[in-house]
């Protein structure tokens, strides 16, 4: 059927039409809007243009939606389907994690990593590192070197389990549910290795100030060569299964771009920051633990959105495995106890220790007043919490769909942002 | 599906760069090593890179094990001549992804000012076009590392960050009439300055060029008690790869200091954090209101400044409100 058109009055060529509209402010021909509600006999308007009256809608997301990651609430002024303003509410899952780790009586180092562990419940081992070497350092404790590489080692699984967790929250998000049971079939493996060395699947609470809790089991090297060839072949599947997708790509790629400049005023770390083009991971630039014997490579982005923050922590967990590698045929015999005392006081003072955890730069501020068993002030500095202050830089502007994908693509721990 | 498509795997056409694996790799096809700036596929089950046009000029097979397979060519893109060595647009930026890399620690290590690693450099690469110029690998630098020192010795410095000493004399030529105090927090240089005059060191800390802090990474209130409630800016140099902790003290709960949200627009949630927990106040913040805690009714901040010493970690129940008789 064609569709009829009138002649637009607006042309002043064209035959003029009465001025029926009480409002108008000048003579002569109307504007569109205003010739739209002039009636013309004899023509029946049928018209194809938009003339709808658009309305801000405020609506709530979370904070029990399933697309923000545990219990996060996201207050969206929406235009139509673009997000125009966006509040972000956090402490739903405020426990607080510091005051705990102040108040333990007796041991209360211990204690404090007891509850560090339920903070970020994906990056578990890093976080624990980040302790322990925030303490050592302030007592000046040596640690073995057995003992520092089974943390390293460590660590990288723990990388592994916590990207493996974002590919298939992030590829969920994308509405791909495959992603997921893949991904849960790899953390199945490492969770049996952590199960082997910690004696628990998710805070194992292993390390200690000054070594470890105890060795590993005699069958490690079997153990962990499993789930390293585990890791190998899934991350094949992985990369096969959505990297090249189309819809994948289409959802991701050119979607949430922050740029290096406010990525860098924001505070973001991690893979939220390398995706921008900086080169900044603390394995690199600070190096702890025994990352400056190890080769590995640094993933980097030009665009930052959020096909190469999924890129990079892909890249990321191949590079976790060949630091892993290195670390299993470097890993000498000996004690994995230092020279720490049994009673952890640390003289008075204050140390800050960072470590690169899957999310990011994670950081334990300890003051000790040299007299209490327990830390005088603990400070988490947890990288989702400054990573999500770009939430508005990601999705503001975006269609809603966008500002998830956005949100999936900062990988937040909500346990970690609220501590 | 089109009937008429080849049969196969999808494979994704990749452009290669200087640091892609598979430069030098001889083509199975046509005999020629795969260069750079060439458009290269890779079979699907042996992973053979093989020029594109190869591919496609072999019945879009493998050239080593037959496996069939169609290339994606995405809109903007085709498939260049092997031979010509064209240097075409990449695909996307973010192919490259996974083949690049960067050794910042080699910048620092050198102790000169690195030069910003990602001010320009994402924008000069996206307009020119081009691959990007090759990278240092890291694996080649590593005979250059300095010895480790012993782990866990206290004094050490952070391996690969400017040296305290530096950092040091940058700060006091940087906070000259400030009256900052100096101090050691294990393996960083503090400096405490006055809390009124907060905002001033922060700003100096940002622009002065030897010391470029421009990534504030964690801000901390601590509650001395009697002696006041400190707060703690851990703070980083991206461009000269150095840190310091800034300090300033308060005299107690319900003082002020200047927010220095101006200056690092990260400090936003941290300073609303830092303000409910201790129950001071950032003045000339843009949205004081609690972040992880919440008000009730009557405006106030529930349960409190939870962080500071006089706040038990546990409340008291009130007696018999379940109808049970107290216990004693």
């Amino acid at each position: 059927m064609a569709i009829e058109t009138r002649v637009r009055p607006d042309d002043p060529t064209g035959p003029t039409q009465p001025d029926l509209d009480p409002h108008s402010e000048s003579p002569g021909p109307k504007s569109m809007a205003a010739a739209r509600h002039t009636p013309v006999p004899g023509v029946t308007v049928v018209s194809t243009e938009h003339n709808l009256e658009t309305m801000e809608m405020t609506i709530n997301m979370g904070p029990q939606h399933p697309s923000t990651h545990g219990v996060f609430r996201m207050v969206l002024t929406l235009e139509g389907e673009r997000v125009k303003q966006l509040e972000p509410h956090i402490g739903y899952l405020h426990r607080g994690a510091e005051k705990l780790g102040e108040s333990g009586d007796v041991e209360g180092y211990r204690k404090a990593m007891i509850w560090l562990d339920r903070t970020d419940y994906l990056s578990v081992w890093p976080n624990e590192h980040a302790f322990v070497l925030a303490v050592e350092k302030l007592m000046g404790v040596q640690v073995p070197e057995r003992a520092e590489w089974i943390r390293l080692i460590m660590d990288e699984f723990g990388r592994l389990n916590s990207h493996s967790m974002f590919y298939g929250a992030f590829g969920a998000d994308a509405g791909a549910t495959t992603p997921f049971m893949y991904a849960f079939a790899l953390r199945e493996e490492l969770y049996r290795l952590f199960e082997a060395v910690g004696g628990q699947r998710m805070f194992p609470n292993y390390y200690r100030i000054g070594g470890l809790r105890e060795d590993v089991p005699v069958d490690f090297m079997q153990r962990a060569t499993k789930a390293l060839d585990a890791a190998k072949y899934a991350l094949g599947d992985f990369d096969r299964l959505i990297s090249d997708n189309e819809i994948f790509l289409a959802r991701t790629r050119g979607v949430a771009t922050l740029s290096a400049e406010r990525a860098i005023d924001l505070g973001c770390s991690g893979p939220m920051l390398r995706a921008t083009g900086v080169p900044i991971d603390i394995r690199r630039t600070e190096p702890y633990s025994f990352y400056d014997r190890v080769d590995f490579e640094i993933p980097i982005g030009t665009a930052g959105d959020c096909y190469e923050r999924y890129l990079i922590r892909l890249s990321e967990m191949f590079q976790s495995i060949r630091i892993i590698e290195q670390a299993l045929k470097l890993l000498p015999k000996g004690p994995i106890m230092g020279n720490a005392p049994k009673a952890i006081r640390p003289p008075k003072g204050d140390s800050y220790q960072r470590v690169e955890n899957a999310r990011g730069d994670f950081g334990v501020y300890i003051v000790s007043d040299g007299k209490g068993s327990a830390p005088y002030r603990v400070k988490y500095r947890s990288p989702c919490f400054s990573n999500l202050m770009a939430l508005n830089d990601l999705a503001v502007g975006a269609y809603v769909a966008d500002a998830v994908m956005g949100l999936g693509s900062i990988d937040i721990v909500l346990g970690e942002v609220d501590r | 599906m089109a009937g008429d498509a080849p049969a196969g795997a999808a494979i994704s056409l990749r452009q290669t760069l200087a640091s892609s694996k598979w430069v030098g790799q001889t083509c199975p096809k046509c005999g020629n090593a795969l260069g750079e700036g060439e458009q290269v596929v890779l079979c699907p089950k042996c992973y053979a890179p093989q020029h594109a046009q190869c591919w496609q000029d072999n019945g879009n097979q493998c050239a080593v094990d037959q496996t069939p397979g169609r290339i994606i060519v995405r809109a903007g893109q085709a498939v260049q001549p092997a031979s010509g060595g064209a240097v075409t647009p990449p695909a996307s930026p973010a192919q490259q992804t996974p083949s690049r890399d960067a050794d910042p620690a080699a910048q620092g290590r050198s102790g000169t000012p690195a030069a910003p690693p990602g001010a320009t450099q994402p924008e000069a690469t996206a307009a020119a076009g081009a691959p990007p110029p090759p990278r240092a690998v890291p694996g080649a630098a590593s005979g250059a590392r300095p010895a480790r020192p012993a782990a866990g010795a206290a004094t050490r410095e952070a391996v690969g960050l400017r040296p305290m000493a530096t950092v040091r004399e940058s700060l006091e030529e940087a906070f000259e009439g400030l009256s900052p105090e100096f101090g050691t927090a294990v393996d960083e240089v503090s400096v405490t300055v006055p809390a009124e005059r907060i905002q001033e060191a922060a700003r100096r800390a940002k622009e002065h060029e030897d010391l470029r802090f421009d990534y504030l990474r964690c801000l901390s209130g601590v509650d001395y008690q009697a002696d006041g409630i400190e707060v703690v800016y851990h703070l980083f140099s991206t461009r000269l790869l150095q840190k310091c902790a800034l300090k300033a003290r308060v005299s107690g709960e319900g003082q002020s200091l200047p927010t220095v949200t101006p200056i690092w627009a990260g400090a936003d949630w941290h300073e609303r954090e830092a303000a409910e927990m201790f129950n001071i106040r950032f003045e000339g913040h843009p949205y004081p209101e609690p972040l992880l805690l919440q008000r009730d009714e009557r405006g106030e901040v529930v349960p409190g400044p939870i962080l500071l010493k006089r706040f038990p970690l546990r409340p008291k129940e009130p007696p018999g409100i379940y109808g049970f008789p107290e216990e004693e």
